[in-house]
């Protein structure tokens, strides 16, 4: 009977050690990429109240996924990539001009004069308006360029694309991006 | 809402304002309590789990949105108050499980364990081989009498039928070696017919004679035996041979004595020798 309890506590110590670590599995992850998948999921929808929003649902995505979690390679790119997918089906759903005027607004500078602070948020919201013209493999390689987290072979594995793909796209989103935004001041 | 102090560029180069959008994007930070709020979102989505299903995860996942909102002083422990109870009633089940999987398995000595033991130690295979003939049953086997066929018959141990007798639980090492160590016994009488009985003679004279003879202690004995029956036997033969002429000698004894007799008439000898002469 010794080694029958022996057992029996070993495997009372194994079922509460994998509870543990699910406890902290989780708790180091909402404490470690919660600040990145919100400037990810900001990155798209300029709004912070929404981008919370995204982020509590890969949170809760990665609840319902829990015993998956250890099958994952890279759970960083995971989280991101599923950050990302919401952030872009939450887009569609509204209208980016609700989102853009603000996140303007809150960039110009509150000592500059009201006439000053109107050309800078055009000038802001024309180029965030460019930024959402440009074509989708650029666009979404210059959003998540942005974020400095994200390393290029990153990147290239959220968007499934290969790395010199990916300086490619990065290359003429700006190339694209500046020409476009020069023909707009001249005009 | 928390705004990014940014510089204005007022006709700035392009350049520059994607680099204030992007910069500006770069070093969004989160708003205050994030990590709270997605906790309490959690927290709401295990409490309608274990509300709903009545799976065992959803306890786990109520106690690490516990311990999530509990690190930031939230005491949300009355909401988790049943998932704890079903965590506890679960693990109550398992380990009860456990147990009684475990005393199975200890009343049950398994095969495997057996057939090693005895293939890796030939001391404990003659052990067991010792434990197999100490059994009641061989014990009941050698104390049965062998000469009475019936209780012999009932002694002599039958294969386990399979209904009574699982095979996988015996130890066949054990099973041969009992058979091979069982005590002979004789063997039935065999059903043969007339013919077969007729072979069996032919083949089998059974001249007790023949048979003692390979006895060298009694062979002398025997021979001298046998060889003053076969000498009456002749004797006896030759009388009865010799039988019809006694008789008839018995009924005319001259004519036959006379030529066994000396001649009563004999040519007479000269009287005289003539050399004497």
């Amino acid at each position: 009977m010794a080694s029958s309890s022996h057992w029996e506590r070993g495997w009372d110590v194994a079922f509460v050690s994998a509870e543990t670590t699910s406890e902290t599995d989780l708790t180091a992850l909402v404490q470690t990429y919660s600040a990145l998948l919100f400037r990810v999921a900001h990155s798209i929808l300029r709004n912070r109240a929404e981008s919370e929003d995204v982020v509590q649902d890969v949170f809760l995505r990665v609840l319902e996924h829990e015993k998956k979690l250890p099958d994952i390679r890279d759970l960083r790119v995971w989280l991101v990539r599923i950050t990302w997918n919401l952030a872009i089906d939450r887009r569609r759903r509204i209208r980016p001009d609700q989102l853009d005027e603000p996140f303007a607004e809150s960039l110009v500078a509150r000592t500059a004069a009201a006439d000053q602070a109107l050309s800078d948020t055009r000038q802001i919201t024309a180029t965030l308006r460019e930024i959402e013209r440009l074509p989708k493999p650029e666009r979404h390689v210059l959003l998540l360029s942005a974020i400095d987290e994200l390393s290029i072979t990153e990147i290239s594995t959220i968007l499934h694309r290969s790395e010199s793909a990916v300086r490619a796209l990065l290359f003429r989103a700006r190339t694209r991006l500046r020409e476009r935004l020069e023909k707009g001041t001249s005009a | 809402m928390n705004p990014q102090p940014a510089p204005a560029y007022p006709n700035a180069h392009p350049n520059a304002r994607i680099d204030q959008v992007l910069s500006a994007l770069r070093t969004a930070e989160p708003p205050a309590g994030l990590e709270q709020r997605i906790a309490a979102r959690l927290a709401q989505a295990a409490q309608a789990r274990t509300q709903s299903a009545s799976s065992h995860s959803a306890p786990s996942y109520a106690s690490v949105i516990l311990t999530l909102s509990s690190s930031k002083g939230k005491d949300p422990c009355s909401s988790f108050a049943p998932a704890k109870f079903y965590s506890a009633a679960a693990l109550t089940v398992i380990i009860a499980l456990t147990t009684l999987t475990i005393l199975h398995r200890r009343n049950a000595p398994t095969t495997a364990q057996t057939i090693t033991n005895a293939q890796s130690n030939p001391i404990a295979q003659s052990q067991s081989a010792a434990a197999s003939l100490n059994s009641p049953e061989l014990q009941s086997r050698h104390n049965a009498p062998a000469t009475n066929p019936a209780l012999a018959a009932e002694a002599i141990p039958h294969p386990p039928s399979p209904s009574a007798q699982d095979p996988s639980t015996q130890d066949p090492d054990a099973i041969a070696l009992a058979e091979t160590l069982a005590p002979s016994r004789p063997a039935p009488p065999m059903p043969v017919t007339a013919q077969e009985k007729l072979i069996q003679a032919a083949t089998r004279p059974g001249q007790p004679i023949q048979l003692a003879e390979l006895d060298l202690a009694r062979a002398p004995h025997l021979h001298a035996a046998a060889q003053a029956r076969e000498h009456a036997s002749i004797e006896s033969y030759v009388k009865s041979l010799l039988a019809p002429f006694a008789v008839a000698d018995a009924l005319q004894p001259t004519t036959f004595s006379q030529p066994q007799e000396a001649p009563t008439s004999a040519p007479a000898e000269p009287a005289s020798n003539p050399s004497s002469n």
